[in-house]
């Protein structure tokens, strides 16, 4: 095959608890604000951890019916919020055009059936009634048309999701695609099971203080939902209608630890393996990497072993190429932690800030040879962003995206 | 990010230059080295479970065995029945990438963690549903089981999954350039509806299908499957009413490869501007004949 076409993001959609609206978003994230409070939508009083990063109330999109936007389960109403306004941020007309529609969702039917017993349905026990999926429904409420795809690699599917969507552009299988990923893990069985599995914080007297990846007294992640969906174009697509790229998706590799399917390998080769082939594959050397946003979730064991990734990936730059965790003011939002993290990388991209660690107050002595960014946003010259989302099941993906001129 | 203004004319004509031209669009294949099949009653998927290495010859955890859900045991059987057959141990396949789809995965046990949660709160709830209930579960235990270091994902996860896995099997094959793939197939026949408790309410029996799919050069013979662009089609099919694409490719990926049905090939609409052909290769120049999906289904239960 000749020369890969260049694939950029042209549109966002987001909700998250940092806000709903790019621009929101961007503003609270480089502000070092924290999305994380007390749990009030369901009973906590008796869950281990009782905090959490909400998107909050889902809009209906100006135009679209709101009695029918409002019937939808909020996992569904994410998809449609984040479509809808990724779509119009791109300004595109999809007439006419095969556009591929990629979500990453790693419990997607979990997260309908357990909403819709709340509401007194039976999806759960009768299948029959379980006739859509997500992304079947998000594609006939937006109008679209062409290929469909519903992927999962727990955390990292909102990696796959943008690379499988650059995938689909560079083949012709699609004329644009708008892919990330979604999550609506905020549940009353999911927090108690990530409870119970003590991956949880339950610093649930300071929230806001809680998630605090890589500082040396985290005590496990915080949960988080929503999710971001992009618009994804070919760049001469792009330029042709005249619209700004928000970032190119330059590189995308994937691997596996085959080492438990909670715990990461503690011998970090895949992860550093996945690193190092995005690098590749977008023909990027590690000391030309501005910003890197890190998987870090705030847990014990893993910040740990992204730093040691970090260190064997970067070498001697380790010390100069400056790293974040945003999961420290959005929380961990699972399924569409990547999706988010890339928004946040398209925000460094943008305004040449970069995204702080909140909550870093006395760092891991085993973290210590990384360049952080605590507490305050720092002016800071991003052309290339990587993107690490290391997730369960020994999933290791690393996401390059790169500034447009 | 201010919007500019853009008439709604001059986006509709800039619409008719988006896209490659049908001319560079990419038709990509695989071939299938070998395949495994799984059609197991409670019975058997409970034997599996307690002894998971007799039967499948990979080695697994006893905790990861006794937790693993029943799509996760049928696709790990079908891919050992398939190893067998390629005469391969795991360490033969360190490299090679997984795409799993199952049908509603972890409906039962969900059922019963709800239940459970009712009844005694969050402090008892499992921890077993996120690892073993999840898209990405029964991948990621194949992952495990197997040692394979490639990349590993699930796709689909209701009734419209199985199409899907075999646009992200191909494409990965492609995209990392890697050896090989194992793509597969797992669900209930019929589909699992369960009680309050979670029990199931009828007999069930879990089916898989695992394929090994290998870059086209790298077989020889068998059936291999393209993914081919079909602009044609999706311009017919904006103008009509519904996007149904409803081959049960678990079904006819089994039955054609089952029965060595050696002189059918197999065309069928995948989704919107994809379709799948099913394609025969072998030394010999005998014809080949070409079918529609409906057609085959039609003709494949003639021959059985």
């Amino acid at each position: 095959m000749s020369q890969r076409p260049a694939v950029w993001i042209t549109g966002v959609g987001l909700t998250t608890s940092l806000g709903h609206r790019y621009d929101e978003f961007a503003e609270n994230l480089l502000a070092g604000r924290s999305g994380i409070h007390r749990v009030e939508r369901f009973n906590v009083d008796e869950h281990p951890s009782q905090i959490a990063g909400l998107a909050g109330d889902i809009h209906c999109p100006e135009g679209d019916d709101e009695s029918q936007f409002a019937s939808l389960l909020r996992l569904e109403q994410m998809a449609h919020w984040c479509g809808r306004t990724a779509l119009r941020d791109a300004q595109l007309d999809t007439h006419g055009l095969r556009v591929g529609l990629i979500l990453g969702m790693g419990a997607e039917w979990m997260q309908m059936w357990e909403p819709d017993r709340q509401r007194g349905g039976h999806r759960l026990r009768n299948a029959g009634l379980d006739d859509e999926s997500v992304v079947t429904k998000a594609q006939r409420r937006l109008g679209l048309r062409g290929p469909t795809l519903t992927i999962s690699a727990a955390c990292a599917s909102g990696n796959w999701a943008l690379a499988e969507a650059r995938r689909w552009l560079q083949l012709g299988w699609a004329d644009v695609c708008l892919a990330g990923a979604i999550d609506n893990g905020v549940s009353p069985l999911s927090m108690a099971g990530f409870g119970n599995l003590r991956a949880l914080s339950r610093k649930n007297d300071a929230p806001q203080a809680a998630s605090r990846p890589f500082d040396k007294h985290r005590d496990g992640m915080v949960l988080g939902d929503g999710g971001a969906l992009f618009i994804l174009e070919r760049e001469t697509d792009a330029r042709s209608r005249g619209v700004r790229g928000y970032a190119e998706v330059a590189g995308f590799a994937g691997t596996s630890d085959a080492h438990h399917l909670v715990i990461p390998c503690p011998e970090p080769a895949q992860g550093i393996a996945a690193m190092r082939q995005a690098l590749h594959n977008a023909n990027v050397g590690a000391s030309e990497i501005s910003y890197i946003n890190a998987h870090a979730t705030s847990t014990c064991v893993g910040d740990v072993g992204e730093a040691r990734v970090l260190q064997a990936v970067l070498g001697n730059s380790v010390g100069d190429i400056p790293i974040s965790s945003t999961k420290s003011m959005t929380g961990h939002l699972l399924s569409a932690a990547a999706a988010v993290e890339a928004a946040a990388c398209l925000v460094a991209l943008e305004r040449q800030m970069l995204p702080p660690t909140i909550n870093l107050y006395e760092t891991d002595p085993d973290c210590a040879m990384l360049r952080h960014v605590p507490h305050h946003a720092v002016s800071h010259a991003v052309s290339v962003a990587v993107s690490n989302s290391f997730g369960f099941g020994g999933n290791n993906t690393s996401l390059v995206l790169r500034a447009v001129a | 990010m201010s919007a500019a203004c853009q008439s709604s004319l001059s986006m509709t004509e800039s619409n008719s230059s988006l896209g490659m031209s049908p001319d560079s669009s990419v038709t990509l294949e695989c071939g299938i080295a070998a395949f495994g099949v799984a059609n197991l009653t409670g019975e058997l998927l409970a034997s599996i479970r307690k002894s998971p290495e007799a039967h499948t010859a990979m080695p697994l955890a006893p905790s990861v065995a006794r937790h693993c859900d029943e799509q996760t045991l049928a696709a790990l059987f079908a891919v050992g029945e398939a190893m067998r057959k390629m005469k391969s141990t795991t360490a033969d396949f360190e490299a090679w990438g997984i795409v799993a789809s199952t049908r509603f995965i972890g409906r039962s046990f969900f059922a019963q963690s709800l239940e459970k949660f009712d009844r005694e709160g969050p402090w008892n709830t499992s921890v077993q549903v996120v690892p073993h209930r999840s898209l990405h579960s029964t991948s990621s235990t194949i992952s495990l089981a197997i040692g394979s270091h490639g990349p590993n994902v699930g796709v689909g996860g209701g009734s419209d999954g199985e199409g899907q896995a075999l646009l992200a099997a191909t494409s990965m094959l492609d995209e990392f350039n890697l050896p090989g793939v194992w793509l597969v197939l797992a669900g209930w026949t019929p589909e699992l509806n369960v009680d309050a408790s979670g029990a199931p309410t009828e007999e069930c029996r879990c089916h898989a299908l695992a394929l090994a799919l290998k870059p086209p050069r790298d077989v020889r013979g068998g059936l291999s499957f393209r993914i081919v662009p079909d602009h044609d089609a999706f311009e017919e099919s904006v103008t009509s009413t519904g996007n149904s694409h409803s081959t049960s490719w678990l079904s006819l990926l089994t039955t054609l490869l089952h029965k060595e049905l050696q002189n059918l090939n197999v065309i069928a609409p995948l989704c919107d501007g994809l379709r799948a052909e099913l394609v025969w290769n072998s030394a010999s120049s005998a014809a080949h004949s070409t079918t529609t999906s409906d057609q085959a289904a039609s003709d494949l239960r003639a021959a059985s």
